[in-house]
């Protein structure tokens, strides 16, 4: 595990959160630009959201739970394995 | 939206390449750069990159960008704040050529420098004011 990559400053650890988006997406037969026009954002942040590189606001994440009317821990949980 | 990213990218280039070549023509036939010449290619070279990164010339104004796109511009001002603080320190020690500090004459530019140094700290303290 890279210590470094999943340290705050102050010392903390930092989990990655890591979601299912792209499965339960593509399990449904939603393209991203149908998705993105749905949701009013850019398909650039649905695909840095999938790939893990931009974590969504409250707001977001909460839009998308209703857009996929699924509990949270199914689109989004900690990776406490902390990648490895 | 392609369209309008494409005609950006070839105005900005236009402009880059007209001023450009009009610097370096002025540069060889009267060894002078004048101060417009630097201001346009400069504003060329920042639209630009706002064609690339937006798609338009002029950018994306706050109420347009989506929550990923107003991250990518916070992170961004922050990131440019210090570029920016470090480039004023390298034309400032390149501009005045001396190592003791007591030497620099160029007064306004360490002003600048200094007033730039605490543009942070103090806007943070007054934005903290707001969340407590």
């Amino acid at each position: 595990m890279d210590v470094k990559k999943y340290l705050h400053l102050d010392g903390g650890l930092l989990l990655k959160v890591i979601n299912n988006i792209r499965e339960i997406r593509l399990k449904r037969g939603i393209t991203q630009v149908q998705m993105a026009q749905d949701l009013q954002i850019t398909r650039q942040t649905i695909n840095a959201i999938e790939n893990n590189k931009y974590n969504p606001s409250l707001e977001l994440a909460l839009k998308l739970i209703k857009y996929f009317d699924l509990p949270i821990e199914e689109l989004f949980y900690l990776d406490e394995t902390g990648g490895d | 939206m392609l369209t309008v990213k494409k005609v950006s990218l070839l105005c900005s280039i236009v402009l880059i390449i007209a001023i450009g070549g009009f610097g370096i023509y002025e540069w060889i036939t009267k060894e002078i750069i004048t101060a417009s010449t630097l201001f346009f290619l400069f504003l060329g070279i920042g639209f630009l990159f706002q064609s690339i990164t937006w798609g338009e010339m002029d950018g994306k104004s706050e109420g347009e960008k989506d929550e990923m796109e107003r991250h990518i511009s916070l992170l961004s001002s922050k990131i440019s704040y210090y570029v920016l603080l470090l480039l004023m320190i390298i034309v400032l020690i390149t501009s005045e050529r001396v190592t003791a500090m007591n030497d620099i004459k160029n007064i306004p530019l360490v002003i600048v420098i200094g007033l730039a140094w605490i543009t942070m700290p103090v806007t943070e303290f007054v934005v903290s004011r707001k969340y407590r």
